[in-house]
């Protein structure tokens, strides 16, 4: 009986192992750099580019274009942004050198982006 | 072969609350489109010491809800004595669930789930607008095996090992659409590992039992590249019955937290060590239903770099037994 019900269960296990294994591990391409007809990213500036923990620094993107939309990220998960839009605040409680990306697209989902580094002293 | 009625009637029972349990194990495993946990500030672990193998068919529920608060930073083993900190406080609100079948008298399949009404992250600098995630933590499907079990010595040893998985693969994000801070995400969004491993040891005569109970955890990484360090936490548990229904419980446990990883880099303020001290009261009501209140208190942290840490967290339980589940229920009643 106790048998029966081993054999029985190993199928489920096998099962939950195979998408734990296919579904794991993944990472996204990184975005290239674009720029398109309809969008002309024309700068991305960074107020202070060395800074120390905590303290925010201002990133600036200019960028010409109808209805955009703006998209802040970096290149390390602690990095908090602060506003929206073309003009935003940066900081991060770790210390090391970041990169901070812009991405802008346009209703017709026209993309462009550009990346400033950020340096943080602990 | 002949079934007795009490075991028809057992049987009937369990075939009755089927549709309880699958119906809860579906939403388990169905919340796919929920937002979905957790640095520094700690993860909420259960509030239950129901942590054997169950009887074949039979089905227990575990629900809790746990708050906890953050609000000193440590660099090493003793306070931050630095002027500025990236937050004031932190601190969370999580309800979880723990449904357990018993298939076989050997296997018990075991499926956790939680959601954190808030995990605020509130920053010191007041430019900052203060960051609140919400949803869904991982979910874990869990096996565990009776390795060894003695119902007349009472001892117990089974281990178990299982998958924890996401319900979003997507980070949470603030409402200007940048990440939230990783202490205020209520999941890793990562796939993971988990495995456990069980020691149990009843005095029946005394109504004493004591456990001891190892938990080990791998994340994998996120869309991000952003991995959790792996966790190894061990917790022994010593119940003593009090009263008529009433148990006290006290609990000593370790975690010890590896570094994280972002692109291959290891982030140097993450990883910890810390032990903590649980007292709890339990309170069983007609053999099934089960109440407990416990109150966690941190008694040695050891951060590497400099870390927000818990200060206090206290969490509320209800178990219920859908049917004669183990020989520990003989303490209980």
């Amino acid at each position: 009986m106790e048998k029966h019900s081993l054999i029985k269960s190993f199928p489920i296990l096998i099962i939950l192992l195979t998408i734990a294994i296919s579904g794991g591990c993944k990472k996204e391409d990184d975005a290239p750099q674009t720029q398109t007809d309809k969008i002309e990213f024309v700068s991305l500036v960074v107020e202070k580019d060395n800074i120390e923990i905590t303290e925010l620094t201002k990133v600036s993107a200019t960028v010409k274009g109808n209805n955009l939309t703006y998209i802040w990220k970096c290149d390390n998960e602690l990095g908090v942004f602060e506003g929206s839009g073309a003009e935003v605040l940066f900081t991060i409680c770790h210390g090391g050198t970041f990169k901070v990306t812009c991405e802008v697209k346009d209703n017709a989902n026209n993309k462009a982006s550009k990346d400033v580094y950020v340096t943080c002293v602990e | 072969m002949l079934i007795t009625r009490p075991r028809r009637m057992y049987m009937l029972l369990v075939l009755n609350r089927l549709p309880l349990f699958i119906f809860v194990a579906a939403v388990l495993f169905s919340a796919g489109d929920i937002k979905a946990q957790c640095c520094s500030t700690g993860s909420p672990v259960g509030a239950s010491t129901y942590v054997g193998v169950l009887n074949k068919n039979a089905v227990r529920a575990i629900s809790f809800y746990r708050h906890s608060f953050s609000d000193i930073y440590y660099k090493g083993t003793n306070p931050s004595d630095d002027a500025v900190d990236m937050s004031d406080n932190a601190f969370y609100d999580f309800a979880g669930l723990s449904v357990e079948y018993g298939l076989s008298h050997r296997f018990t399949l075991q499926a956790d789930a939680g959601y954190f009404f808030n995990k605020v992250v509130n920053f010191h600098n007041p430019q900052l607008t203060d960051h609140n995630g919400r949803g869904m933590s991982n979910g874990t499907v869990l096996l565990k095996y009776g390795i060894y079990i003695d119902p007349v010595k009472l001892i117990e040893i089974s281990g178990g090992a299982g998958i924890k998985y996401p319900f979003t693969r997507q980070p949470a994000t603030a409402p200007n659409g940048s990440l939230l801070h990783l202490d205020a995400r209520p999941s890793t969004n990562a796939f993971g590992f988990t495995g456990t491993l069980l020691l149990s040891k009843e005095f029946a005569p005394l109504t004493l039992r004591t456990f001891l109970l190892s938990r080990f955890e791998y994340n994998g990484f996120n869309i991000n590249d952003y991995q959790t360090g792996k966790l190894f936490s061990s917790s022994l548990f010593v119940s003593k019955k009090i009263a008529k229904r009433l148990f006290g419980i006290a609990q000593l446990r370790n975690e010890l937290h590896g570094k994280d990883i972002q692109d291959g880099e290891v982030q140097n303020n993450t990883g910890y060590f810390l032990m903590v001290f649980t007292p709890q009261i339990s309170y069983s009501i007609a053999g099934l239903w089960n109440l407990s209140f416990l109150y966690d208190v941190p008694v040695f942290k050891n951060y590497q770099g400099k870390q927000l840490t818990p200060q206090y967290s206290y969490a509320i339980s209800l178990t219920r037994d859908f049917s004669n589940c183990t020989f520990k229920r003989k303490i209980t009643d």
